[in-house]
């Protein structure tokens, strides 16, 4: 288990560093100017290109870059004079945080159960109606989900406010939008899964032993069902974290999608390198994790040590 | 008792053995395809998937010319018009004709989902295919390439290779995709060829003098394009999204140019008004979707050599 979680730990911390040198030579090359739009003398120009340090060679920038990055600076953005990458993430991040981690634990709540139900009443009406739920749900995109909801129970039946972030009822709308998805992946996926476990030899003995119904169904067919779960955990999380770009631009959420979104436009050099980082660090630090949890639930990882 | 109710032998008569036809199969025998076939044609679902994936495709090719409007075509005097005699779709907030537009987004988008998702598939099946095949050292240092690039997030990827190419085509959008799309593909190519080469038939043609290259071509890989089939119908959908996220959030697909992605953007900046216009796209994306995912599923059970005997003839 020792070296499993070594290994890991060497990939993502190389995945991390391949991350962070694509990006800065991606920034590098794209077109576009980032002091261009605005009314700029020459003097100011070079004064802030000397500011920001553009005017030194390419791997003075990259060691200083990677310098910052380890004391945890993410630079300065490059449009909003004088903020630091750091302080719009610190106001923006809880925020996307938020509203991922309600839409992640209403689509594995709800997509387990409905999930578990399904495979448990399979053939049956309810079964039908959850694969329906997962088809539509693995079929609409976000913005086309976010802006029906928005439109039918924002705008017409006045249920839930159209937009921003301030109250539990402003988070229902967005967090219903972001869930779907991932929702209608976790039911699918469990119900395969609980449907395969339920034909498995060790489910006919718990059954001869005289276990009860309630008993095989929590303590071995659940059980061994949700491994695919973890799997698919990583591909969740990446999933949530590109919807809240177009939720939160739906939503008007002050979250990091929307100045991800907007540093795109603004060629924000600094600020789309500084969020690229901290998204890819994320995404591969929750990878690292699913792959340890992963390592425990699995006896066939935890078993190759001995 | 009558005497004709008695069976006797001289009732029976030999008709003739024909030995040469006695082991002659009178049906005829079916190839994996066309079983596969008859089961999915079985598969009504399926089929209502596949009918409307080939409506959508005849209609990215002819849409267009079917009306006399352009695409192109801005006239404010007749912008966010419903569905109407003149424009079987109604118009955008430009006034441009939205049938037109709607086809022509199905070829873009269209055109994106398959060419991104097969060109996926085959730079995975020839780097999983050599990886899984010769095994070793060579299949250590992919596979570690392969981990190290699994990490990093496809989408921002695609992102920032389109802003660093500068314009926004299909060109851009499809290389976007494909730089770290290959990778899944790559994963299971390797893993079905690690399950397959020691299987006896391999040993067969290696035994016979087969070369490396004509066991994968030949053996290795026709072996595993009932599931590659059904992992390329799955993939389309989520090239699409890809594409309709990309343009969505504003570097995809520019003006007048269009796609699915594009159209649901200009619908959605005014949707609070016109909601008919980012429903239009949305309809036409989510049952793309809906019609791919099902018959991938069709697919899947009809193509798994498990299922097999459910339907023999």
């Amino acid at each position: 288990m020792k070296r499993y979680i070594l290994q890991r730990l060497i990939i993502s911390l190389l995945t991390i560093w391949v991350l962070v040198t694509v990006v800065f030579i991606l920034v590098r090359l794209m077109p576009g100017d980032p002091f261009i739009s605005e009314k700029m003398t020459p003097e100011i120009r070079k004064n802030m290109m000397e500011y920001h340090g553009f005017d030194k060679p390419w791997y003075v920038q990259y060691f200083k870059y990677l310098n910052n990055l380890l004391h945890g600076d993410l630079g300065l953005s490059l449009k909003y004079s004088n903020r630091s990458v750091n302080t719009i993430l610190a106001q923006s991040f809880p925020i996307s945080a938020d509203l991922g981690i309600r839409a992640v634990v209403l689509a594995t709540v709800l997509g387990l159960f409905l999930g578990v139900m399904a495979a448990l009443n399979n053939g049956r009406f309810f079964d039908y109606f959850c694969v329906i739920i997962a088809i539509i749900g693995v079929s609409v995109p976000d913005f086309v989900a976010g802006s029906v909801l928005q439109y039918v129970f924002g705008l017409k039946l006045h249920m839930f406010p159209i937009a921003r972030w301030e109250s539990f009822r402003h988070t229902v709308l967005p967090v219903v939008a972001l869930s779907l998805n991932t929702l209608a992946v976790i039911t699918r996926t469990m119900r395969s899964s609980m449907l395969e476990v339920i034909n498995e030899d060790y489910i006919l003995t718990a059954k001869a032993k005289g276990l009860s119904d309630c008993e095989i169904v929590t303590r071995h067919e659940i059980r061994n069902a949700i491994l695919p779960i973890v799997t698919i955990l990583g591909p969740i999380t990446a999933g949530i974290l590109t919807g809240t770009f177009v939720i939160e631009q739906i939503y008007a959420i002050p979250g990091m999608g929307r100045f991800y979104v907007s540093g795109i436009n603004d060629r924000d050099y600094s600020m789309i390198l500084g969020m690229t980082v901290f998204y890819g660090v994320f995404l591969v630090a929750a990878n690292f994790v699913v792959d340890i949890i992963y390592g425990f639930v699995d006896p066939r990882i935890r078993i190759s040590e001995k | 008792m009558d005497s004709s109710d008695i069976i006797t032998d001289e009732m029976f008569t030999v008709v003739g053995k024909d030995i040469e036809n006695y082991n002659l199969i009178t049906r005829p025998s079916l190839s994996y395809w066309q079983d596969a076939w008859i089961r999915l044609k079985k598969n009504k679902v399926a089929m209502l998937g596949l009918a409307i994936i080939i409506f959508y495709i005849i209609m990215a090719i002819i849409g267009p010319y079917m009306t006399s409007a352009d695409y192109r075509m801005t006239n404010s005097a007749i912008a966010d018009q419903l569905p109407s005699k003149e424009h079987w779709f109604g118009t955008d907030s430009l006034g441009r004709d939205l049938w037109a537009r709607v086809w022509l987004g199905a070829r873009v988008s269209l055109t994106i989902g398959f060419a991104v998702t097969l060109l996926n598939q085959f730079i995975g099946i020839i780097i999983g295919g050599i990886s899984g095949y010769f095994g070793g050292k060579l299949d250590m240092i992919i596979m570690r390439i392969i981990d190290v690039l699994y990490g990093i997030p496809s989408l921002i990827v695609a992102i920032l290779v389109i802003l660093v190419r500068g314009e926004s085509g299909i060109a851009s959008l499809i290389i976007a995709m494909i730089i770290t799309g290959w990778i899944g593909s790559a994963r299971f190519v390797r893993g079905q060829v690690l399950q397959l080469k020691n299987q006896e038939f391999v040993l067969a043609a290696k035994v016979l003098g087969a070369s490396s290259m004509r066991i994968i071509l030949r053996h290795l890989i026709p072996n595993m394009m009932g599931l590659l089939i059904t992992n390329i119908t799955m993939a389309i959908p989520g090239a699409i999204f890809s594409e309709a996220f990309l343009s969505y959030i504003g570097i995809g697909i520019q003006p007048p140019d269009t796609s699915w992605g594009q159209l649901a953007r200009e619908g959605a900046q005014v949707f609070m008004a016109y909601p008919w216009e980012i429903f239009l796209p949305s309809f036409f994306i989510s049952t793309t979707m809906l019609s791919l995912n099902l018959l991938g599923d069709g697919l899947r059970n009809a193509l798994d050599p498990k299922m097999r005997g459910t339907a023999k003839v």
